[in-house]
């Protein structure tokens, strides 16, 4: 055996001895304690778990019929899903819930008000408004990732203040410039010559998607080319996570420090997030809206951003953490509370008015739980790594 | 000579990345905008009345005639009577009428100008002279329903939030 060999062979023992008295150590001292399976599945899953419990309640006192109850389910799967899903590569690239959507939905609308007033109907409808939306969203998720790049850290209510921000120039627009700068020649324009009707009607491209491949099993109609995108979709989320910049938000989201040292360009992949999540969301509006058929076009947007990200959370996710999972089942779960509420209300106390309250309180509020929720479990962790992290220190004073 | 810096490097033609990723997104690019133009051409909506309502062209009076049966584009056939008026949606340029009226039958594939929104075919021009198109045809003007009373904006910027 020659000198070389025998060198070789003896750093490799040092180092496998090296790497295994670390990792005995590691698992030693930065053992977390963990709570009971059961207890910490209820507290992980507070959130569906209270909503299962509402939806029971509702179903059982709003006495619909179980194909009412999946013919509504399914169509508000069609209808809202794409929206929540353009919520998930922001929280992948940990900014959290990106209520800057507005700003793709309004974009979307944009598209949708101009290919109403030149008379394009059907699906090549619905590809001309999401072309239109495409450059508009781009823009406005630039803006807004630059933006949130310098609020880091408060992300959230940066994109929820940066959506009010733009709905002002929005309403500029759609209100003073339509009819005067942007020509409008149809009837969707205010009888003064500027400005766009409060309601828009979509009749040319209403439900252009879902019945582009029709079936109906007994009484349920299903919007088998509306779920078709948003697999696809699933699949191109999926997709992404895999690819080099899904990695880079991954990393990103862990340490920002470290992800800038290991050569990823931060700020850029923050961008990038929230650019992907706008387009996503502008033509998530358009699936909205086509589905709806008209567009209440100085508020329809407002309320996306919230009701996403409420639905999201009511899926399970947190503002660190969503999957497509948390997506479906958010979706039913909060689609079912907001379809049997005010029948219920109306069928215990003889008000549907009690529903509808019912259903703006508990949305606003499944923000409020979730948000304390994340930020209790968050303080907690931060806790127990600090208290290891002390013990560990002493433990090693003393040996 | 100076080393230029990698952004500077980025934006020069003769690199090969930059050459290869701007050829790229510029016929993405230029692909979307085509994708939008036929999508603007291919999606247009026209209304169209076929009217069968008593015409004077140039003179010439042509009189309705009742009991025809019509069939525009992929539409269901329908019959229609003298001094009526009858609406269908078509969407693209390219339309085919085919009127059926003692027997004869009357077939004509045309196109509907991409300005049109509304336009009106006389039906017992369209039997009288199939061929002239521009003599059925015609275009109407866009009728803008004055109900201002229904939802105008506020100004003061008082929206439903």
């Amino acid at each position: 055996m020659s000198f070389k060999t025998k060198m070789n062979n003896f750093f490799k023992g040092v180092k496998d001895k090296c790497v295994s008295l670390f990792k005995s150590s590691k698992t030693k001292v930065l053992k977390k304690p963990t709570l009971n399976g059961t207890k910490e599945l209820l507290i992980k899953n507070i959130v569906p778990i209270m909503f299962i419990v509402i939806g029971i309640i509702g179903v059982y006192f709003s006495k619909f019929s179980a194909a009412t109850i999946v013919n509504e389910m399914l169509t508000r799967l069609a209808r809202n899903s794409f929206l929540v899903i353009s919520l998930l590569i922001p929280i992948m690239a940990g900014m959290g819930l990106n209520f800057g959507m507005t700003l793709g939905a309004m974009a979307g609308q944009i598209g949708l008000i101009l290919i109403t007033d030149w008379g394009i109907v059907g699906i090549p409808g619905i590809i001309l408004a999401a072309i239109i939306s495409t450059p508009i969203s781009i823009l406005l998720g630039w803006w807004c990732g630059m933006i949130l790049n310098k609020a880091k850290g408060r992300e959230m209510v940066t994109s929820y203040i940066i959506g009010f921000f733009v709905n002002g120039v929005y309403q500029l627009v759609v209100l003073f410039m339509m009819g005067v700068i942007i020509p409008i020649k149809s009837e969707i324009l205010l009888p003064r010559g500027h400005g766009v009707r409060n309601m828009v009607n979509l009749q040319g491209i209403r439900k252009s998607l879902d019945n582009l491949i029709p079936l109906r099993i007994g009484t349920v109609n299903i919007p088998v080319a509306a779920f078709i995108l948003i697999a696809l979709l699933c699949f191109f989320i999926i997709w992404f996570r895999k690819t080099k910049l899904g990695q880079d938000m991954r990393a990103v989201s862990s340490d920002m420090e470290v992800a800038r040292a290991s050569g990823i360009n931060v700020e850029k992949t923050r961008v990038l997030s929230i650019i992907i999540s706008t387009v996503l969301a502008g033509y998530g509006m358009i699936v909205y809206l086509q589905n709806m058929g008209t567009l209440n076009t100085y508020n329809s947007h407002m309320q996306i951003g919230m009701f996403s990200a409420a639905a999201l959370l009511v899926g399970g996710a947190s503002v660190a953490k969503a999957n497509i999972r948390n997506v479906f089942l958010g979706v039913i779960l909060f689609h079912l509370m907001f379809y049997v509420a005010p029948y219920a209300g109306k069928n215990l106390i003889g008000e549907a008015q009690l529903g509808e309250y019912f259903r703006v309180f508990v949305s606003y509020g499944v923000i409020t739980i979730a948000l304390v929720i994340y930020e209790v479990s968050k303080r907690r962790e931060n806790r127990i790594e600090a208290t290891l992290l002390r013990e560990s220190t002493e433990g090693e004073k003393n040996a | 000579m100076p080393k230029m810096s990698s952004s500077k490097a980025l934006f020069n033609f003769s690199n090969k990345v930059f050459r290869r990723r701007f050829i790229i997104r510029t016929v993405v690019a230029v692909l979307i905008i085509v994708l939008g133009i036929v999508m603007f051409f291919i999606g247009k909506n026209h209304i169209v009345h076929l009217s069968n309502i008593k015409t004077t062209i140039d003179g010439v009076e042509y009189k309705p005639v009742d009991n025809i049966s019509v069939k525009f584009d992929k539409n269901k056939t329908f019959t229609s009577y003298a001094d009526f008026s009858d609406e269908v949606s078509a969407v693209g340029s390219k339309h085919s009428l085919r009127v059926e009226y003692n027997g004869n039958v009357y077939e004509k594939k045309f196109k509907i100008p991409h300005s049109y929104r509304n336009v009106i075919i006389s039906l017992p021009v369209f039997i009288k002279d199939t061929d002239n198109v521009d003599k059925w045809l015609t275009q109407i003007n866009d009728v803008v329903v004055d109900d201002s009373s229904d939802e105008e904006m506020s100004e003061t910027g008082e929206f439903d939030m």
